[in-house]
Parts: C-alpha cells; structure tokens; sequence
C-alpha cells in the first residue's frame, strides 16, 4: 500500500507568518487559530484523511466554515471555539487516517501470509 | 486569645453544604472525555506512545471540571471538554497505529519465514519429481536393456540355429556324396544300397575280398553319423528249398553286419534279417534276374535312428 507521506511534518512552522501577522491585526479576531484549523484540514487530508477519514476530516471542515462565518460576522468567541474544534478534528481525522493505512497494511500482509500457507498446506496434502 | 476551634462535624456539615449548593450538573460530553482518557490511559504502553497527546486531553479535561466547578456557562465546559475527547481519541489512534506497526514488523518476519518454508516446499517437490524422472529414466534404460539383451539372445541364438542348418545341410550334402558313391538309391523306405551277390561265394555266407572297400565305406559313413542305423537285409533267388534260402539270406545278412561290428561299428546299431526270397526285385526265370535277386540290402535310417512306417519287412508279410 502507498503510505501518504508527510505525515510527520509539524504544522506550526508553517505558521510562523500567520502568527505573527495575526498579532499585528485585531486582536480579537482568532487569525491564528483559523489559520491552525486550515493548516491541520490540509495536513490530515495530504495524510490520506479524504480516504481512510473522511467523516472526521468533513466535521473539521464544517467546524471551519463555522469558524469562518461567525468570525465575517464579528462573533470572535465564536470563531475561536469553532477553530479549535476543527484543529482538534483535523488532528484526529489524521491519526485515523493514519492508523488505518497500518491497519490495512497489516491485514494485506496477514492475508498474503494466509496464501502462502494455505498453499504450503495444500502442496503437502497433495 | 481565643480561637474559633471548628469541630469535625461542623466542617463536613459545611462542605456538605457548598457541595449541596454547588452540585454541578450532568455533561454527557464531560463524562465521554473522562471515560475515553480511563480507556485509552489503560491501553498498554499509553504513556510511552501517546504522553503527549494524553497530557492535551488531560489538561482540557481538567480546563472543562475547572469551568464546572466554577459555574461557568455550559458552553464552555462542552468546549473543553470536546477538545479533551478529541485528543483522546487522537492518542487512541495513534496507540493503534503503533500497535498495527509492531504487528507489520511481526508479520514480515512471520511471511519471510513462511515464504522460506514455500520455498523449500518447493524444492523438495522440485527433488522428488527429479528423483520421480531418474527412476523412470533408470526403468526405461533398463528395460532398452533387457530387450536389447533379448535381441541379442535372439539374434545369437539365429546364428546358431543358421549354423546347425548350415551344419545340417553340410552333413546331408557330404552324407548323400558318399552314399551316392555306394550307389544308394533314394526309396520309401529311405535310403537303399544292395550288396550284390558277386560280393558272396556261391551258397555260402562268405564275403569276399572285394566287398571290403564298400564295408569300409559304410562304416566310415556310419562313424561320420553317429545317430543312423542300419536295416540289412538278406535276399535270395527262389530256386533251392525255401527253408534253406531263409537260412541263407540270414546268415549273410549276419555277415555283413559282422563285418560292419569288426570295422567298429556299435551292433545295436545294425540289425540283420533273412528275409529269403520273398523279395525278389527281378525274375527269377533268367539267369540274370535271379543273380539280381541274390543280394544283401542295407536300409539306412533317418538322421535320428529311426526307419520310416514300413521300411522293417519280415518273411511273414509276404
């Protein structure tokens, strides 16, 4: 199986710009933590979240597109909360992702193992 | 100085009282988080795989009891308390994930150990079908063997059958020469030579000096065929009494076969008879037939010894 790669690459550097020109604007509108949120929905989905996480990587963008709304509408606490969440979604969406490409992986070898030996035992009873 | 002493009872009293007071209400998603972190905290080597991640989802679960107990909104605490779940959830995975890892390396070394035993499988197959292929092979050779063995068998023993015909033929070839030098004359009853009467005295049994080259060439031929015997008959004319003719035929029928006994043949071989004149092979009106008539006949037998049906006459036939 193709393992989506990346997948240790921490998040945080990328947002270095981000944090600092989130500091420099309003300080109430929660940039930073969108910004988290968008960067961890990217992450997850480059880690094969589309496929093997899908409804988790779906809550974390809907938790976005709140975050998203209620902060166009100045509903800063809102928005903050609603980031958060979908940082914390994004985050899981790519530890299932990446669990089940394990899961996956081990199964193919378990059954290719399965092959083998219902093969070795068939050549033996033949 | 007088102190305020506060008795035992009167403190559980109290905290009974602010805990009456303050009992914080129910949240489903508060109880999930804690019974998630119990869960994934009891999971082995949590703390080694996941300390982070569980550290996150403690430090929220502890922000969500705090923003509880304080009375805060309700909202809050579910925040918290949703972060708290989700970072449980994420160690949860990511312990599976390792556990699934460890189990992938396992499993390599199990299929690499299993593909080794298919492998040598299939060699031990592979050795017996060639082992199966040089005993067939071994079989076939030897059975081109055996038949070439029995051609041989064969062929020699053709050659050795042409030989004896060869031998056979050779010997009826140098066998018909020298009786043909004896003047036999090819009958039913086989081969014939006649010792005429020019061999006898007159009225006696006696040979005479000049039988003896044709003796001798009888017996040099019955030494050459060691498996022949011969029938020799005594014959006479019919002139003289019968009785006397019989005695006659006889007795000079015994001296040729005498005279074959001294030459060295075996006398079981011979047999002598008078058959007098039963026989006659002329007239015995003129001189010359009943001279024809007065002879001794030799029958000589088939290559094995043995007279054809009707070769052995007798008096009483006749």
């Amino acid at each position: 199986m193709k393992r989506v790669t990346s997948k240790r690459l921490c998040p945080l550097f990328l947002l270095a710009p981000l944090l600092a020109v989130g500091c420099t604007t309003t300080p109430d509108q929660p940039v930073q933590q969108l910004a988290r949120a968008e960067t961890g929905i990217e992450f997850a989905a480059e880690n094969g979240a589309s496929e093997f996480a899908s409804a988790t990587l779906e809550r974390a963008r809907e938790h976005l597109r709140q975050a998203q709304n209620a902060a166009e509408d100045g509903e800063y606490d809102i928005a903050l909360k609603a980031a958060e969440k979908a940082e914390a979604d994004a985050e899981l969406a790519a530890a299932q992702s990446n669990r089940r490409q394990s899961e996956a992986a081990l199964e193919e070898i378990r059954e290719s193992i399965d092959v083998l030996r219902r093969e070795i035992a068939r050549v033996r009873a033949g | 100085m007088k102190r305020i002493l506060l008795t035992p009872p009167t403190v559980i009293l109290a905290t009974s009282l602010v805990a009456c007071s303050t009992t914080p209400p129910r949240v489903e998603i508060l109880d999930e988080a804690r019974a998630t972190i119990d869960s994934v905290e009891a999971l082995p080597r949590s703390e080694e795989v996941a300390s982070e991640e569980l550290d996150e989802a403690r430090r929220y679960l502890a922000l969500s009891e705090r923003h509880l107990e304080a009375g805060d909104e309700l909202n809050e605490v579910r925040h918290d308390a949703y972060l708290a779940l989700r970072h449980a959830e994420v160690a949860e995975n990511r312990i599976a994930e390792v556990y699934a890892e460890q189990n992938i390396e396992r499993s390599k070394i199990e299929r690499s150990e299993v593909l080794l035993q298919a492998r040598e499988l299939e060699v031990e197959e592979a050795r017996a079908l060639a082992e199966v292929s040089a005993q067939e092979a071994r079989t076939q050779a030897q059975r081109a063997q055996q038949a070439q063995a029995e051609a041989d068998r064969v062929a020699a023993r053709a050659q050795v059958i042409a030989a004896e015909n060869e031998a056979l033929e050779r010997e009826l070839a140098a066998m018909e020469a020298d009786l043909e030098a004896l003047e036999a004359e090819k009958t039913s009853r086989g081969l014939v030579l006649t010792l005429g009467d020019v061999l006898f005295e007159t009225d006696r049994a006696s040979l005479m000096p000049g039988a003896d080259s044709t003796l001798d060439r009888i017996a040099a031929f019955l030494g050459d065929h060691e498996e022949r015997r011969l029938l020799i008959e005594g014959h006479t004319d019919s002139r003289g009494e019968t009785r006397y003719n019989d005695a006659l035929s006889e007795r000079r029928a015994g001296a040729v076969r005498d005279a074959l006994v001294q030459r060295g043949v075996a006398s079981a071989r011979l047999e002598a008879l008078g058959l007098g004149e039963s026989y006659p092979v002329a007239t015995n009106d003129t001189v010359a037939g009943r001279q024809q008539n007065r002879r001794v006949e030799i029958v000589v037998s088939a290559q094995d010894g043995s007279f054809p049906a009707g070769a052995r006459r007798s008096i009483a036939q006749n």
